[in-house]
């Protein structure tokens, strides 16, 4: 980078290579954050700008948090010498005694090396390329700037150190910076290595942006995923509820490698029928999958200690179907002529196994709930769960549409079930890798919609996820949470999240969580509350270099085009099969 | 010190005292001077002789006016401005030899004005500065005195007049301030060979002027000479009181210029006298000194001037009849004090401050130290006497 | 260039001097004029005029007093009569051996025969060598109508840098006041708006 700069009657220091700086350095430090005088007008630039400090060797990288106008006598603001002296005079009095500060949050900084046109730029290159140096990168800060350090917006080329540059690989844009429009990537491979999770308020552009991520990762096939599909919207296309314009869907762009489940067996998704129907087998059902219910089956505290005498009188493969198969109420008589329990009922087995038969018979009443899903069968025409593994396993990615079945308790269960099985193959694999050296699992991400149903405090001991959320990285598991409540998620949780993608929220308790685990970051608090919905968001958490707020690209023909980089248009079958990697 | 005011209370007190029947008796004095210039205005010859007398008999130094031909209670109104005319005034002064002072020299300054009314143009200015050093300082008889460097400023006033009237556009009417005569005396420490010296070239100078038929005139402000008054004295005394005429002032007190106030309207002149004294003697002919008082001021507020001219001035009515008329006329434009224009103008130009005569001190200096020459210094006295003048720089 | 005859300098000091002198009305400098005033072979001092003190007359006093006044007495008092007055000169830098300064004068004048009014050029000479700093003298003088003498000297001063195609001039000199000014509310508004005033053609 060019070190001269030069001062002109402006005041404003001039960088090398044709950039102008917006300021320079008057105070600030480590603990609170740095003041920079404003040498421009404050109207170009705005909170959340991308700022670069130049310092002796040091380039540091910040955000600015905030804004402050400032007179060096209170008169001077107080009266207008606008209509008081000539408009020439009064206009320079801005920038002396009337001034604007902006508060820049030092993020990174990175060594710079000499002067390009010095030759001992040229040692310091050859030390790197032959190794007695490391290659400058990124660092926390450590120092800060000195006095009068001119600062400059970021250039394309500072994005592009900081955040990546678009043409390497697992480079994906994911929007633009909001002064300048200039491409601001994340590494999807980074991202898949940790749980992460897409935030704000409802309304503000959660599923859009989700689902630019969403292609981004088929595209660029990183990862696998399993996405749960709450309100059908992911897989077949849909329509904007405010524009009503058409929103294409995965499975219409990626026919080959997306796969939408439909669960029940004759279900329609959108009228549309899926790849295939997912039922579930009764012997899937454990009695985990019940207690995860509890709440929104009002379940007793007395329903483990049943269900424990169930799994023991059946088996855990058939305690489900014997259980559904007891009647309630059913009485015979006996020898006496007293009431007695038939077989075949509640009471009788409870009887027979040591268990309350109140207990057991509320349970079987609050269970019927579950008995009556559709879905569910003894004997279901395949193994749906079995072969959503498979694919998985395979690189495929699953949507599995929900339907009809939109309640919360079809939630709960299904994506608990599914999520274990997923588990255990996932693990199994990971063991075989490490100890046989077998293929390394492929990475699978799995996409949870209103998140806090199934991750809250509550839940959380209970439910595959959080377990999935705090360890499963090391079995090539990891989430992306998609919710507007980050308040009511479980902070352990929270604060396993690397890469955080947040759009406008409007309440403190979910601005607070978002930035939960994060130090120092209460500067970003005002500016989660500023973004503009449906517009912007706010990247943060360690899966990004540093905190930026960006304009989110727009989920639209243009961004197809970008992103595969030709018509997009199934011509034949030929290009179905090259797609699906035959 | 200081003065005693005790004493000076006491005094004045006195002075109140007697004042009324001061006045009273004032009063009764001036009303026999009316009722005699009333009773001789016309026995012009009486008087004539009567003064002549006294002149060859009793006193030839008597100090009196002599009526011409206008009766003694003559006024007399005109206002006969030509259409174009040059009107000339001149003034001098000088800088004294002060023994007190760093360098030995003496300085006159005599300025000029001549002024042509109608026109659109300023008068013209013209000034004439000599330096006297070193053998300059002395006469014949010895170091000049002040005396002596008046009479040689009166001079060079009259000639730089006659120089300019020369060569002004006619008719030319010309003044200088104060009376006609060269002033001074032979006991005036001025040796008698030094003034006669003066007077010859004076009387020369006039003698031109009368040549070149120019008005000339002195003009004095505020006369204090009361000739009119002992030439009544002498028509008042008897015979027998006549030989004592030296010591007898009968009408003492009796001012000119109170009474010719009361006889003379504004812009009216008295009538013209002839000077009779031992100095106007050696004007003669044609230069005979004359006189008339003029009342150059306002109905409200008249003021008395004594215009003093030469013989041939004072025989010609077109003459006296211009020179009224311009008076008058410089008097008006002055303002509420009425005083000839030109006159306060030559004084002006004339005049030496006393930065300028500190000016020349140093260029005198500088230019002999400039030549390794030794300068002397001020007298203790006159350097105590600066002291309290120093200041310092301060805004 | 103008030059001025002095008749005596009254008081001189290393900040300023006074001087007297007769003048016609035509040679009249006026405030905020730079003189400058050759000393030396190679030293002459810069000041600015801030204050012109006309002695009082007392024939005009009294001419006006009567009822007409006649042409050529007007233009005697025009053109013949000199004007006594005293001029007060502030310090406001000096040139030594060809290089310009804005420093207090080393040497105080102690006799004065002449001094000049600076022409254009010279005023754009003096104005632009270095950073404004003789400004400083100008505001420390703080007993003088500061604001006036500035607003007159900035107006002269960017009418000559305009000619020679500097009519970025004023506002340099402008940022350079509110810099020094800057935390003296008081003064930089009565100044400012002095010299917005000297501007407002």
């Amino acid at each position: 980078m060019n070190n001269s700069k030069s001062m002109n009657s402006d005041n404003n220091v001039q960088f090398g290579m044709g950039k102008t700086g917006i300021g320079y350095v008057v105070s600030g430090g480590l603990k609170e954050n740095l003041q920079v005088r404003l040498t421009v007008s404050p109207q170009e630039v705005q909170e959340g700008a991308f700022v670069v400090i130049e310092s002796g060797k040091w380039l540091f990288f910040g955000l600015v948090t905030d804004l402050q106008l400032g007179a060096t006598d209170p008169r001077f603001a107080d009266e207008q010498s606008e209509i008081r002296l000539p408009p020439d005079m009064a206009r320079l009095l801005h920038g002396q005694t009337l001034y604007t500060n902006l508060e820049v949050l030092p993020a990174l900084m990175m060594e710079r090396g000499p002067e390009l046109s010095s030759p001992e730029y040229q040692i310091w290159r050859d030390e790197i390329e032959v190794g007695i140096r490391s290659e400058p990168s990124a660092l926390p800060v450590k120092t800060i700037p000195a006095h009068h350090a001119p600062v400059r917006l970021a250039g394309p080329g500072d994005i592009a150190e900081i955040f990546g540059k678009e043409k390497e690989s697992g480079n994906f844009v994911i929007g633009r910076t909001r002064e300048q429009n200039y491409p601001v990537c994340i590494n999807l491979e980074k991202l898949v290595q940790r749980s992460s999770g897409v935030f704000g308020a409802t309304g503000t552009g959660k599923s859009f942006l989700t689902r630019i991520l969403l292609a981004g990762l088929i595209h660029h096939n990183t990862a696998s995923l399993l996405v749960f599909d709450m309100h059908n919207e992911y897989g077949f296309d849909d329509t904007a509820s405010d524009t009503k314009e058409k929103v294409v869907g995965l499975k219409t762009r990626f026919p080959g490698q997306a796969r939408v489940v439909g669960l029940g067996k004759r279900a329609l998704i959108r009228k549309r029928p899926p790849d295939f129907n997912l039922e579930i087998a009764m012997s899937d059902i454990q009695p985990e999958d019940i207690e995860l219910l509890t709440r929104e089956l009002n379940l007793k505290e007395t329903t483990p200690t049943t269900l424990d005498a169930l799994v023991a009188s059946f088996g855990r493969d058939r305690w489900f179907t014997e259980f559904k198969r007891m009647q309630i109420n059913a009485f015979t008589e006996d020898q006496n002529g007293k009431k007695v329990p038939a077989d075949g009922s509640v009471a009788a087995w409870a009887n027979a196994n040591g268990v309350n038969i109140m207990a057991a018979e509320g349970l079987h009443s609050k269970l019927n709930r579950v008995f009556r899903l559709p879905y569910i069968a003894e004997e279901p025409a395949s193994d749906g769960i079995g072969e959503i593994v498979r694919s998985l396993e395979a690189g495929k990615h699953i949507i599995l549409s929900f339907g009809k079945h939109e309640s919360d308790l079809d939630y709960l269960l299904v994506t608990n079930l599914l999520s274990r099985r997923i588990r255990r193959a996932w693990e199994q694999r990971t063991n075989n890798y490490r100890g046989s050296g077998e293929d390394e699992p492929r990475p699978l991400v799995i996409v949870l919609e209103e998140a806090h149903k199934l991750l809250n405090r509550e839940m959380a001991a209970q439910t595959t996820f959080s377990t999935i959320a705090r360890e499963l990285r090391k079995y090539y598991i990891t989430l992306l949470i998609v919710d507007q409540r980050p308040s009511q998620i479980y902070d352990e949780v929270m604060s396993q999240l690397g890469t955080r993608i947040s759009g406008w929220l409007g309440d403190d308790d979910d601005i607070q969580a978002v930035l939960s685990g994060l130090s120092g970051r209460q500067a970003l608090r005002g500016m989660l509350a500023r973004l503009q919905p449906k517009e912007e968001v706010l990247l943060l958490g360690w899966g990004v270099p540093m905190p930026l707020p960006i304009r989110s690209r727009r989920y639209d023909k243009q961004f197809w085009d970008e992103l595969l980089g030709r018509t997009h248009v199934i011509n034949n079958e030929d290009d179905i099969i090259s797609e699906m990697g035959f | 010190m200081s003065i005693d005011f005790q004493q000076i209370r006491e005094q004045i007190n006195h002075i109140g005292e007697r004042a009324p029947a001061r006045e009273n008796e004032l009063m009764a004095l001036y009303d026999r001077a009316y009722q005699l210039l009333d009773d001789e205005a016309r026995d012009l010859e009486r008087l004539i002789s009567r003064v002549q007398y006294v002149v060859n008999n009793f006193d030839p130094f008597i100090r009196c006016a002599l009526p011409v031909t206008e009766p003694l209670d003559f006024h007399f109104f005109t206002a006969d401005l030509p259409s174009q005319f040059t009107v000339i005034a001149a003034d001098g002064s000088q800088i004294a030899p002060d023994r007190h002072a760093m360098v030995d020299y003496c300085l006159i300054n005599v300025g000029g004005i001549q002024m042509r009314l109608g026109l659109d143009e300023p008068p013209k200015l013209s000034v004439s500065s000599r330096l006297f050093y070193d053998q300059d300082l002395f006469t014949s008889s010895g170091r000049i005195t002040d005396a002596t460097l008046a009479l040689m400023r009166d001079l060079n006033e009259r000639k730089l007049l006659a120089e300019l009237a020369s060569q002004a556009y006619p008719p030319v009417i010309t003044f200088t301030d104060g009376q006609m005569e060269l002033w001074g005396r032979a006991s005036d420490g001025l040796a008698t060979t030094d003034f006669q010296k003066f007077l010859d070239e004076h009387l020369t100078v006039l003698e031109h002027l009368c040549d070149l038929n120019i008005v000339t005139s002195g003009y004095v402000d505020k006369p204090a000479a009361n000739h009119v008054v002992r030439l009544l004295e002498l028509a008042l005394l008897s015979e027998t009181e006549l030989p004592k005429v030296r010591e007898i002032f009968p009408l003492r007190g009796v001012r000119d210029n109170q009474l010719f106030l009361n006889l003379l309207a504004p812009g009216e002149r008295s009538a013209v006298f002839r000077i009779q004294s031992k100095s106007a003697g050696y004007y003669r002919d044609s230069l005979a000194l004359h006189f008339f008082y003029l009342n150059v001021g306002r109905e409200d507020h008249p003021w008395l001037a004594r215009v003093e001219v030469p013989a041939w001035v004072a025989a010609d009515e077109n003459h006296l009849n211009r020179l009224q008329s311009v008076l008058i006329q410089q008097c008006q434009m002055i303002g509420s004090r009425p005083y000839p224009y030109v006159l306060h103008r030559a004084h002006e130009v004339a005049l030496v401050t006393l930065e300028e005569k500190q000016q020349v001190e140093q260029m005198i200096a500088f230019e002999l130290r400039r030549h390794h020459l030794a300068v002397g210094e001020l007298s203790q006295k006159q350097a105590l006497k600066e002291f309290s003048g120093r200041k310092r720089y301060t805004r | 260039m103008t030059a001025i005859e002095i008749g005596r300098l009254l008081r001189a000091g290393t900040t300023g001097f006074v001087v007297g002198c007769r003048i016609d009305q035509f040679s009249l400098p006026s405030f905020g004029d730079l003189v400058r005033v050759p000393l030396d072979r190679d030293y002459q001092i810069y000041g600015l005029i801030y204050d012109m003190h006309v002695d009082d007359d007392g024939l005009v006093r009294q001419l006006v007093t009567s009822e007409v006044i006649e042409e050529t007495i007007i233009q005697d008092n025009r053109v013949n009569r000199n004007v006594p007055i005293e001029i007060s000169v502030l310090s406001v830098g000096y040139e030594q051996d060809k290089r310009t300064y804005h420093l207090l004068p080393p040497r105080p004048p102690l006799s004065l025969d002449v001094i000049f009014s600076c022409n254009p050029d010279e005023l754009c000479a003096f104005s632009k060598a270095g950073r404004f700093g003789y400004f400083r003298h100008i505001l420390r003088a703080r007993d003088l109508p500061v604001g006036e003498l500035l607003a007159a000297h900035l107006q002269k001063a960017q009418r000559a840098h305009v000619q020679i195609g500097n009519p970025m001039w004023v506002n340099d000199a402008i940022q350079e006041l509110i810099t020094l000014l800057r935390d003296d509310y008081a003064v930089l508004m009565s100044l400012l708006s002095t010299v917005g005033d000297a501007f407002n053609e």
